[in-house]
This record gives structure tokens, sequence and C-alpha cells, in this order.
């Protein structure tokens, strides 16, 4: 994980979710919380939806757009984007190197 | 669920309040949500995302929903708490039956656990009001009450672990002095929380000192000792029902 996300503590992990659902769009809270389930199969709770995305505000990896009756959508900032694509490149190359050393200690 | 929202601080309420709420209406929380909400609406207000300047206060505070509201409210509490704080040791002193057994006459001062705990759960509600007020800047102080919460309910559940309760007021010690010079605290209250643990460290010692001399603990004096240690609750309490709407954050 990047410096950024470090910082975020227990909201890294939710704070990467939604940015991977804010990816395919601008999403407001509700529909957020059903990709995130269904991205993770876990649910996320509304507290710790609203200290992510306060989180992420804060740093301008998303931007709130103008609210449509009382729901507000969010999407990825052009940062947001960036740092999305280097924490999923990240966590890829950890994937890959992670499989292929669990291939080669097989038994 | 009003009453959970409240539980954030003020700016955060400002920004997301409205579309939090319209979440929740289209996602009736569980009970792990509402967990979930509590952990971190106290987030919120230990680390800050929100700043004042970007949800500046209202015009008219009388419309606008308050801390104040629910901070004067555990004041009330914690005031009420000092009345059955007398009420526990009244019970577990002088106003103590008199039951005769097994070991003869004597006096049963149990009736009095339920006001200990009854006592110290408002006085803890008093604290979470300071944790709610005090600026982010009086760590200290925010740490003492803190602390002061868990070690005060374990021993007024058993307040024969004297531990927990000399923990409890170290913590209160720590508090009190970390919050002189906030907005809503004054020296007397400092002072008041001081004179009641020197109250309640007066009556550890009172009474270990008779027990060692063999010499029957004067009830009486046992409840003019532990009544000076109301000062705790008054501090507490009346320091929070001082708290208006206008006072500026530091």
């Amino acid at each position: 994980m990047t410096r950024g996300f470090e910082e975020l503590g227990r909201f890294a992990e939710p704070s990467l979710y939604i940015l991977v659902s804010l990816a395919s769009g601008p999403r407001h809270g509700y529909a957020i919380m059903t990709d995130v389930e269904e991205i993770s199969g876990t649910p996320m709770g509304p507290g710790t939806l609203y200290g992510a995305l306060a989180r992420l505000e804060k740093r301008g990896l998303i931007e709130a757009l103008e609210p449509e009756e009382r729901r507000r959508p969010y999407r990825l900032t052009a940062l947001g984007a960036t740092t999305l694509e280097t924490q999923l490149t990240s966590l890829n190359g950890f994937v890959a190197t992670g499989l292929a050393r669990m291939k080669r200690g097989a038994p | 669920m009003s009453a959970l929202i409240r539980l954030y601080p003020r700016a955060w309420r400002d920004r997301y309040e409205d579309e939090f709420l319209a979440l929740l209406e289209a996602r009736p929380p569980t009970i792990g949500d509402r967990l979930d909400i509590v952990r971190a609406a106290l987030d919120a207000r230990l680390h800050p995302q929100v700043r004042q300047a970007e949800a500046p206060e209202p015009a008219h505070v009388d419309d606008a929903p308050d801390d104040t509201v629910v901070v004067r409210r555990l004041g009330y509490a914690a005031l009420g708490g000092g009345v059955f704080w007398l009420l526990a040791w009244w019970f577990a002193t002088v106003g103590a039956a008199v039951v005769y057994d097994g070991y003869g006459p004597h006096r049963d001062g149990s009736a009095a656990l339920p006001l200990l705990l009854l006592s110290a759960i408002l006085l803890v509600g008093g604290l979470i009001g300071h944790v709610i007020v005090l600026p982010a800047s009086r760590r200290a102080a925010r740490a003492g009450a803190i602390a002061a919460i868990p070690f005060l309910l374990l021993w007024s559940a058993g307040p024969w672990n004297a531990w927990f309760g000399l923990v409890a007021l170290v913590a209160l010690a720590v508090f009190a002095a970390g919050s002189i010079g906030a907005t809503h605290w004054s020296v007397a209250a400092t002072s008041g929380i001081f004179g009641g643990i020197a109250g309640i460290v007066g009556f550890g010692l009172v009474t270990a000192g008779l027990v060692n001399l063999g010499t029957a603990v004067p009830y009486e004096m046992l409840l003019v000792i532990t009544a000076a240690a109301t000062p705790i609750w008054l501090a507490v309490g009346a320091s929070l029902i001082r708290v208006h709407p206008a006072v500026p954050a530091e």
C-alpha cells in the first residue's frame, strides 16, 4: 500500500473497495454500499462507509457531486484514479509473487 | 436514529447528515450497523476529517441540532449521580439494615450496591459528555475521561476491588488537570474533583487505620468522608450544564 493508504488505518481496506466501486462511474452512498458488498462478499457498515468517504474526500481521491434529492453521488478524481491504479498494480504484483512462491514451495 | 447521528461532531453532521440519513432510510440499520455508527462517530471526534470552516456554524443556533442538548442532559444525569452516590453511602452506613444471623447482629449494606453502580453509570454519562465537548487538542483530559469510564464501572460493580477505584481516581485527576483552561471548565471544577478524590482517599485511609487499630468504624464518620467525594459529580455535571452553543470551539 502507498503511504497515503497506510495513514487511513482501519479505513484503508474499505477505502480501496470504495475506489474500486467508483471506478465504473459515480455512485451515491447506498449504491456504493451494495456494490462493495457484491465485490467483497462482506457488508460494509454505514459508519465505516462514511468514515472512509470523508477520508477519501479530504485527501482529494474522490469528489462529491451535486445531490440528487438527498443522495449525493461521489466520483473518482484524477488523483483517485491514479492512486487506485497504483494500489491495484501493487496488489497484483504481490499476488503474482505469492502464487509463484507457493508453486515453487509446493510439495 | 437522530440520537446516533448526534454522536457525530457538528462539522461532520453539517456535511454528511442528510445523505447519511437517506442511506439509513434506504437500508435500515441492523444492530451491527448501529455499533458501527457509534464506533465511526467516536472516530470522527477523535480524528476529525471535516473542519469547521468547511461547514460554518448556522446563523441561528436555535434552529440547529446541537450537541449541547445531549451534553446538558448528560450534565444533569451526572448531578443526579451525585444524589445516588450519597444515597448509596447512606444505605451502606447509617441507613444499613441491621440483620440477625449466624454472625450475630450486624449491618447489611448490600442495598447500597445498585445505587453505587447507578451513581457510577451517571458519572460515566457525564464523562462521555466531556469527551464530546472537549476539543481534540485536550488529549490528556480526553484520555483521562475515557480511561476512567471502564474502571469506574468495574469498581462500582465490585467496590471491594480497590485497585479499580484507584485507577479510576488517577484517570479522573488527569481529566480534571487536563481540562483546566477549556472554555466550559473552571478551576473550581478541578478543585472539586481533587477535593472529591481526597475524600475517597481519606475514606480508605481512615477505614484501614481504624481496622488496624481494632476499633469499630463509626458509620457517621464514613458517611461524612464519602459525602466529601460528591463534588466529583457536581464538577462533572455542572460544567456540562454551563456549555452553551455560542461558546466558540478552541
